[in-house]
Formats: C-alpha cells, structure tokens, sequence
C-alpha cells in the first residue's frame, strides 16, 4: 500500500474492525511509514478534540415509556382480530327491521336532548341513581391532569342470524367547528360470533385537547382527536389510512360535556327529566366479572324485550357496564376497563402515530362507521337528492300545527339509506311524524299490506291503509318517540298511527299525537304531493 | 430529560437484527434512547422536543414492521426514521432546520445540574458546532454522525443514503478541512 491509497482509505481505520483486509493493510503501513503515521494521529487527535464534553441523554423513565405507548397501542393484540370480509347482504324481516329503527329512534332522540338542562330533581330511585351515575361519569373528566379512559365494546354471541347482524352503537365525534357528529358504528358479526373493539380515550381538561381511537385488534378503525389548534381525523380506506387535519373555526370550543362524546354510552345518554323517570326501572343486582357489585337498571326502549341495561357500581356509583338487550338477548355490552391519570396521551393529540401504523391488506371490515346518524332541519331538495324513491311532502301545513321540520337519520335497518322524519309540533299536543324511508318501504313485501285497500285515498292517488287500533297505537308510539327531540313531549295514550301506500309502491307512516276528525285527516292526505314538486331545481 | 456531565459512555452496540420480541425490542431502547435524543435534540435544539421526538421515533420502528423487517442496520434504519421524523416537526414549525450551531448554550447548561461548569462545557460545545459550521454542510453532518453518534462508517452511509465510499471521503475532506481552520492550541485545550 501507498501512502496516498492509505490517506484514501485512512478513515476505515477509526472504526476499529481488525478483521477487515483493508484494515490489516492500513494498520502494516501505518507501522511502516511515520508520516502517514503522523497525519493519521493529527487526524485521530482532531476528532477526539471534537466529542461533545457533556452529553445529552435520555431521561430515567424514557423507555418506561416508550413501552407503555406501545404496549397501550399493541393492548388489543390480546384480542381476537376480526378476519376482513364484505358486509353481507341483509335480508330483511319487518319486525326486525323496525325494531331496530325503533331503538334508533329512541337513541336518537334521548341524544338530541343531550344539553337540554332542565334542572328537575329526580323523583324516583332508579331515576336517582342513574343521574348520579351520569353526573359520577361526567365528573371522570374533570380536573387538572389528562384524563385516560379504556372502553371494552364486546359484541357478544348471538345465534339469531337477523339479531347478529344489525348490532351498532352511537359514536359521536368533534369537528373542527365545533359542532358534534353522530355516527353509526356498526358491528355485525356471524351468529355465534364475539369480538371486541377496544375505545381508548385521553382528555386534557384544563387545554380540553383529546384523543380517541377505536381499535378492533391491532387495527384503528376510528379516530378523533384535537391538540389545541387542529381536529384531526382518521381516514380509513381500502388499505389505505392518513390523518386529514383541520384547524379549528375561531367560533370553535371544546366540548363542554366531554362525557356525551367520549364517555361510556356517549351518543345515547339522556339528560333525564322527570318524564324520563317512568323509564328506568330498577333491575336487580348483578356481580360482573372483576367481582364488582352493581345495581342494574333498566331503560326501556318502546318494547318490553329491547332495552338498555346500566350496570352502576354499588361502590362508587359508577356505570361500570351498560348492555344493549334486543329481543330478550344480549347484544352488546360495552365494559369501563380502566379509568386513571396519565403524564402524556398514548396517541398524541395528532393522531401521529397512527399514520405509521401497519395498514390493512385485506377487505372492509365487518365493523364499519356509517356517518351522521342524524342531521336536524334539512331542506326539501337534501331529502329529494338523498333517497332513491319518491318522497311526499304536506303541500299545506296542518292548520293546527306549526313549523315544518325535516330530519336527515340514518336507515339503521338498511344502511347507507336516509330516513327522513317531517315532523311538526302542535300548540294542542297533536303533533304530527311523517316518516319516509326504505325500511318503511320495505313493508309493502308484506302480503296483507301490499293488497291491502284503502279506507281512503287522496286526488294524488295516496291510500290511507287499514290497520287494527292496537297495531295503529304500536305504529304512533314508534314515530313519535322517534321524533321527541323536534316535538318535545311524549306520545299521548290517544296517538294514532297510519300506514299510507302511494301511487309510486312506498309506505309514509303517519303518526299524530292525538285524535283527528276525518275532515282533519282527510284533508292532510290530500295536501300531500310529491316533494320534488317543490324543488326548483328538479 | 439529563444533561450529563463529562463525556458521554462509548455506545453500545445493537447485536443481531431487528428485534423478534416485545423483551428484545425494550432493550433495544435501553441500547440507542440516548443517542435518538442526542440526535433528535441536535436537529430541533429543543430537550423537550427532541425526547419527544425519540420516543416517536421508537413507536414507528416498532409498528413499521413491514420495514423493519428488510433491515440489516438497526442503528441506521433508527437515525434515518429520526431524521424524517425531524425534518416533518421542522416542517411543521415553518422555520428552517435548527442544528446545533443554532442552539442556545445558555439554555442548554441551564439544563444543568451544575451551572457554571455546565455553562463553560456547553460554551465548548458551541465553539466546536461553529467550526462545523464553516465546512459543507454533508462532511459537517458525516462528522457529527460520527463524532456524536458513534456511528461505524458502514451505518453512516445507510443513515445518509450515500455509499460508504462517499462517506469515507466526505470524513477525510471534513477532517482535513477542520484541521486548517482549528484554532492554534485547540486540541489542547480540548
């Protein structure tokens, strides 16, 4: 070797790897040649002159946690991982289908009353203890240090192929206005079939910065969070996933009741009044299976077999579980598994982490995220553009009744399809529901529907059906839970329900809240016509 | 977050490849945290940010196991996942990369347990990055990589996605020039 291939290869030198030929070389003319000698030592010197005379290091509890991120995101890897398979086609059985529009109806409207504080005193026991279990659940995210809450949501076996296929549950996210959003969560399963999805939420009350990840495996399947400037949301597609970022309007608060987003039964909590009271029942004692003791009560939800079952906490008065029951059977139950103080959220308030996530290689999931189960006071061209079937409208308003209101909700029982509520609240309690919607629809596959004559029939060609007084109070109690937010007082024992068939095959189910003469009724099937008459743009 | 005082332990070296378990994964933390922060800290001069951002850096080597999995060099597959995650916070500050010349030495000894021997060491520090300063900015960063980082000449150039030949040079070319600007007694009294 010469001296100038040893100044070439020179620094191979410094990392000290005997073993290497070129190193064997540079070491034997190093011995042999004293100036290369010298330039190497000058060379060896100057680096050495170089390191840092302090050093920054990591602090004591820097790999505590790291693995505790880790270990938090990595925590459903425990569980089972749902296999990734198309939704499978519905096939639709009436009584299931408005069942399930039923509890939606009921959810969605116990959730628009969310902020409505109506100051009552509670009057019954259960309705006691379940108010002071929602203001125990509202108080977890209050006080100075970031709050970190775990939620276990089990879909729970069901051998009913219809009942395990329709399982869902509200989930309510923030916008970068500020406003609430409320999604359907759906979470289908095979009969026989449980998974879990695991809801891990970080709140920071002083800042009101949040995250919220749902998580089916080691898969996030939704997430929401807000870091002080920007909301940031998860995008999942077809093995693809990135975080969309949207800083705030200037109009922009942080939610002032974090507990109807992201605390347990968030979306379907209700702000009880004294109405409110009748339903929630006392329902025994349940022991769970941390040991815990629990009262049960029990929030009926239209029907005597589907209702909501909270299980609060002998202890410290806390929902420690609610379950949805259809049917008599155990559809989902949705568990607080960890409450506590954290330094730092798990996943940042960027959702960063995410993005670096594995991405999904396989289908959609069998757990899917429908958006806006409800949006209040549409027009009439949203409801014509939203639905693939001819839709009517009351031409002229009930003379007894006030101002029109249209409802954007999701179809629970066929989803993505819209249902859309028309609803007007009356001075004199009789308010009216007109609800259109593809379920609804779906009645006319009835025989004895479908041939069904009318006991009246408008110039417009809409048959007002036959239907027994027991079906036509059962029909009324429907629609007009459904539509509580809009006409604020609970169905009256005089309701009435009506089945209406029109020219183009579709089923508007009416409801008023009282009695009508037959002038009355006569003359509001008449005023209906089809809605994209007044739509200008049709 | 530590600022230690006097030279740092030489680095320990990650044996084997990427880490099968939860177990080996932690103790590849225990191995590189110190010098992610260093590094992390070197590029956006803030200690709170940087052991932020070495933290991330672990959670994304971990989860990108499609990655992770084709690499040979963990040290170097750890440095190039920091120095993207850097570059994003950068980016994301709108202002341009903070390298350590750019840092306050003042605010860095007030990390310090011991104030003014700290102060006086982070005033050596800030003389060494402003002759760094003064070579091409890829022999400067050869020459941290290397000095800072303990970094072999092999991860260095997978770090900087340039043959090692090019980084052999580009260290030769640095030295050399340094030596020209140094100071007469630096080395002393370094």
């Amino acid at each position: 070797m010469n001296c100038r291939t040893f100044r070439k290869h020179a620094v191979t030198l410094l990392d000290a790897d005997p073993g290497d030929p070129m190193h064997v070389e540079l070491s034997a003319h190093l011995r042999s040649c004293p100036k290369c000698a010298e330039t190497h030592d000058q060379m060896a010197r100057t680096l050495s002159s170089l390191q840092p005379s302090y050093g920054v290091a990591a602090g004591p509890l820097f790999k505590e946690r790291v693995m505790s991120r880790i270990v938090n995101l990595q925590a459903t890897n425990r569980h089972e991982t749902i296999p990734l398979q198309p939704m499978r086609a519905r096939v639709w059985r009436p009584a299931v289908a408005v069942a399930a529009a039923v509890l939606i109806a009921a959810v969605i409207s116990q959730f628009w009353r969310l902020n409505v504080d109506r100051g009552a005193p509670p009057t019954r026991p259960a309705f006691s203890l379940l108010s002071q279990a929602w203001a125990a659940e509202a108080a977890l995210f209050a006080g100075d240090e970031i709050r970190h809450c775990v939620n276990e949501i089990v879909v729970t076996p069901v051998d009913d192929p219809e009942l395990a296929g329709m399982r869902w549950t509200p989930l309510v996210s923030l916008e970068a206005t500020g406003r609430q959003r409320i999604h359907q969560l759906a979470l289908a399963a095979k009969p026989g079939e449980t998974y879990t999805v695991h809801d891990y939420v970080w709140y920071d009350p002083p800042t009101g910065r949040f995250t919220r990840l749902l998580a089916v495996g080691d898969k996030p399947i939704f997430a929401n969070s807000y870091d002080g400037k920007a909301v940031y949301w998860l995008e999942v597609g077809d093995g693809a996933r990135r975080v969309a970022k949207t800083p705030v309007a200037e109009s922009f608060k942080p939610p002032t009741s974090p507990a109807s987003v992201f605390g347990i039964g968030a979306g379907m909590r209700s702000t009880l009044d004294e109405d409110d009271a009748s339903v929630v029942v006392p329902a025994g004692h349940q022991t769970l299976a941390d040991g815990s003791q629990t009262r049960l009560l029990k929030a009926a939800s239209g029907s005597a077999d589907s209702y909501y079952l909270f299980k609060v906490r002998e202890s410290d008065n806390r929902i420690a579980e609610t379950e949805w029951v259809a049917k008599g059977q155990s559809m989902l139950v949705t568990r607080r598994v960890r409450t506590e103080t954290v330094a730092k959220p798990g996943v940042g308030w960027d959702l960063a982490e995410l993005s670096a996530m594995p991405v999904d290689k396989g289908g959609p999931a069998k757990v899917a995220i429908t958006p806006d189960m409800v949006v209040s006071d549409v027009s009439i061209q949203r409801m014509v553009d939203k639905t693939a079937f001819e839709t009517y409208i009351f031409a002229t308003d009930p003379p007894w009744a006030g101002k029109r209101q249209i409802t954007d909700v999701l179809d629970v029982a066929s989803p993505p399809h819209r249902m859309f509520l028309i609803t007007y609240r009356a001075d004199d309690g009789r308010h009216v529901v007109l609800v259109q919607g593809h379920t609804y629809n779906m009645l006319g596959g009835m025989p004895n529907v479908k041939k069904a004559d009318g006991l009246y029939e408008s110039p417009t060609g809409v048959k007002v059906l036959p239907m027994p007084a027991e079906r036509s109070t059962w029909l009324a109690g429907i629609l007009l839970n459904s539509a509580r937010y809009w006409i604020k007082d609970r169905a009256s024992e005089d309701r009435t329900g009506y089945l209406l068939r029109t020219p183009e095959g579709t089923y508007p189910a009416l409801a008023v809240n009282g009695r009508l003469s037959d002038d009355e009724l006569h003359a509001l099937i008449d005023s209906l016509v089809p809605a994209k008459q007044f739509c200008p743009n049709d | 977050m530590d600022v230690e005082e006097g030279s740092p332990p030489p680095a320990r070296r990650w044996q084997g490849g990427r880490p099968e378990t939860l177990e080996r994964f932690e103790h590849l933390v225990e191995v590189f945290q110190d010098r992610m922060v260093r590094y992390a800290f070197r590029r956006l001069g803030n200690l709170h940010e940087a052991e932020e951002a070495a933290q991330e850096v672990f959670v994304r080597a971990y989860f990108d196991q499609a990655n992770s999995r084709t690499t040979v060099c963990v040290s170097a597959y750890l440095y190039r996942i920091a120095a993207n995650l850097c570059t994003d916070l950068l980016r994301k500050r709108r202002r341009p990369t903070v390298a350590l010349e750019h840092v306050d030495a003042g605010a860095m000894a007030a990390n310090s347990p011991t104030g003014p021997q700290a102060l006086a060491r982070a005033e050596q520090q800030d003389r060494v990055e402003q002759l760094l300063a003064r070579l091409p900015r890829r022999q400067a960063e050869v020459i941290r990589l290397r000095v800072f980082d303990e970094l072999r000449m092999a991860e260095i150039a997978e770090v900087l996605g340039c043959p090692v030949a090019t980084a052999k040079s580009r260290l030769r070319y640095g030295l050399t020039k340094l030596r020209k600007i140094l100071p007469p007694q630096w080395e002393t009294i370094s």
